[in-house]
């Protein structure tokens, strides 16, 4: 396996006007790996995410997709390419509600990659089948619960094929028990061995299933290691105080 | 009833010059299909001028709804035909004259393109911006984003409001008589002067008007209505 991390991340700033949200950041990815950002609401985690995948462009700083830089992208066209290979999850599912299930997983495999239909369907249909929704493909999104909707939005993101998947805070909406359905998904994209970055308020599911853990602080990396130190035997104060919150 | 009354209600002038009429009635179809057609495609491109992110070309988008939105359609139809021409003459240095199916297209297609401009932007922008995003994040380009995702639901969302905008502008094409387009207005004009029976011939142009604005937009109406029960539901 090659050495080249699946992303890597350099000193990395981001500002809104006179806002600082990010103010160098730093870390890599491994292929294969599962990375979790912690940390407190404002501390930064899904700007960064953005970052990776240019919705948001960052202020200073590099961003390595399998070794290619992105940070140098000026085009919209080179900036789509590399999105190709980005999944993204967002919060609120953000599916297209006037296109089936199966209309919104095939939507980029057809149009962006450029596939005939028929193969289209068929990765959408094997997405879906991953996220256990093979049976809602001809449903719209408004008549599913959310924690389907969110499965047909990992499954859209997976029909891209990406080499890493961005989870930006995926089960923030969602009731306690449509949150399990969601990260029982995403445990088993973990396991296959999906390369994952996932900013999530899941304590247990960051702890038990990621490689690293990074806890972010006002816009920078306060504490980063194995999810067995940063829980156990974190080093940062704020991060001892943040987590205390969450696992009393 | 009075004796004006029942000549009024009286439709038998009307359906002995049936034929001459119906093809009067064509014309509003033409003008009125050409019209849509330019009214949206320039509408569409005013709206997106609106949304854009610089600020001089949104007010380019302004400007054009504003002039076009606030300019009466009577006006527009005799100004184009009887003024534009004459100033891209002066502009390109020769004698100009537009052809009055021509004139009433322009017309009617710019007054309307700021109305369904303004229809377009509510539309657009009443889309959440993370379906953009989500569009944008499996690499779809902004062509793409905006033919696939974000028009197909604008469209749907602007219908019923649309609906109306093709109605005032179904309605509009009645003035294009104005300039001489041969439309059912025109004839029913041209048959008076001939039978000089004023009274039933309106009456059954009134009639045809309403049954046919009537009978479509309700059709319209309620496609648009079982969409959305079916995906919004």
């Amino acid at each position: 396996m090659s050495s080249i991390p699946a992303i890597r991340v350099v000193d990395v700033h981001k500002s809104f006007g006179p806002l600082a949200v990010l103010k160098g950041v730093s870390f890599d990815v491994p292929r294969g790996a599962v990375v979790s950002m912690i940390g407190a609401s404002g501390s930064g985690k899904s700007t960064l995410l953005r970052c990776i995948n240019r919705l948001e462009t960052p202020s200073a700083g590099e961003i390595y997709i399998d070794g290619a830089p992105m940070h140098t992208l000026r085009s919209i066209a080179e900036i789509n390419r590399v999105r190709r290979d980005l999944g993204m999850v967002f919060q609120q599912f953000n599916l297209w509600p006037h296109m089936t299930v199966l209309g919104n997983v095939l939507e980029a495999p057809r149009r962006v990659r450029g596939l005939a239909r028929s193969e289209a369907a068929e990765v959408a249909l094997e997405c879906l089948r991953r996220v256990h929704l093979l049976d809602k493909a001809d449903e719209y999104p408004a008549r599913l619960s959310g924690g389907q909707q969110q499965r047909v939005a990992i499954a859209r993101a997976l029909a891209m094929q990406p080499k890493a998947m961005l989870f930006d805070e995926a089960t923030s909406s969602l009731d306690p028990e449509l949150t399990d359905e969601v990260l029982a998904v995403m445990r088993d994209l973990a396991r296959d061995g999906t390369t994952m970055i996932v900013v999530t308020h899941e304590m247990r599911f960051a702890r038990e299933v990621s490689d690293r853990v990074l806890f972010l602080h006002n816009g920078l990396i306060e504490e980063a290691g194995p999810p067995e130190e940063v829980f156990g035997t974190p080093r940062s104060e704020r991060c001892r105080q943040f987590l205390s919150k969450y696992l009393q | 009833m009075s004796a004006a009354l029942r000549e009024a209600l009286n439709l038998s002038v009307f359906w002995e010059y049936r034929e001459v009429l119906l093809k009067g009635l064509a014309f509003n179809f033409y003008v009125f299909a050409c019209a849509a057609a330019a009214a949206l495609t320039l509408g569409l491109g005013a709206a997106l001028l609106r949304v854009n992110r610089w600020r001089p070309v949104r007010w380019a988008g302004t400007l054009h709804v504003e002039i076009f939105r606030n300019a009466p359609d009577y006006v527009m139809v005799v100004w184009v035909h009887f003024v534009l021409p004459l100033l891209l003459g002066f502009a390109i240095g020769r004698r100009l004259e537009f052809p009055p199916f021509l004139s009433a297209v322009i017309a009617l297609g710019l007054v309307y393109s700021g109305y369904f401009a303004e229809t377009f932007r509510a539309g657009i922008q009443s889309i959440p911006v993370g379906q953009i995003e989500a569009g944008r994040a499996c690499g779809m380009s902004e062509r793409l984003v905006l033919w696939r995702i974000i028009l197909p639901q604008v469209v749907r969302r602007m219908l019923p409001e649309a609906v109306n905008q093709f109605v005032s502008l179904f309605k509009a094409t009645t003035i294009v008589s104005l300039i001489a387009v041969p439309d059912l207005m025109y004839r029913v004009s041209m048959v008076t002067q001939q039978e000089m029976r004023p009274l039933p011939l309106y009456t059954g142009a009134a009639l045809t008007y309403f049954a046919i604005i009537f009978l479509a937009a309700s059709l319209v109406r309620a496609a648009a209505e079982r969409w959305r029960q079916k995906v919004y539901a």
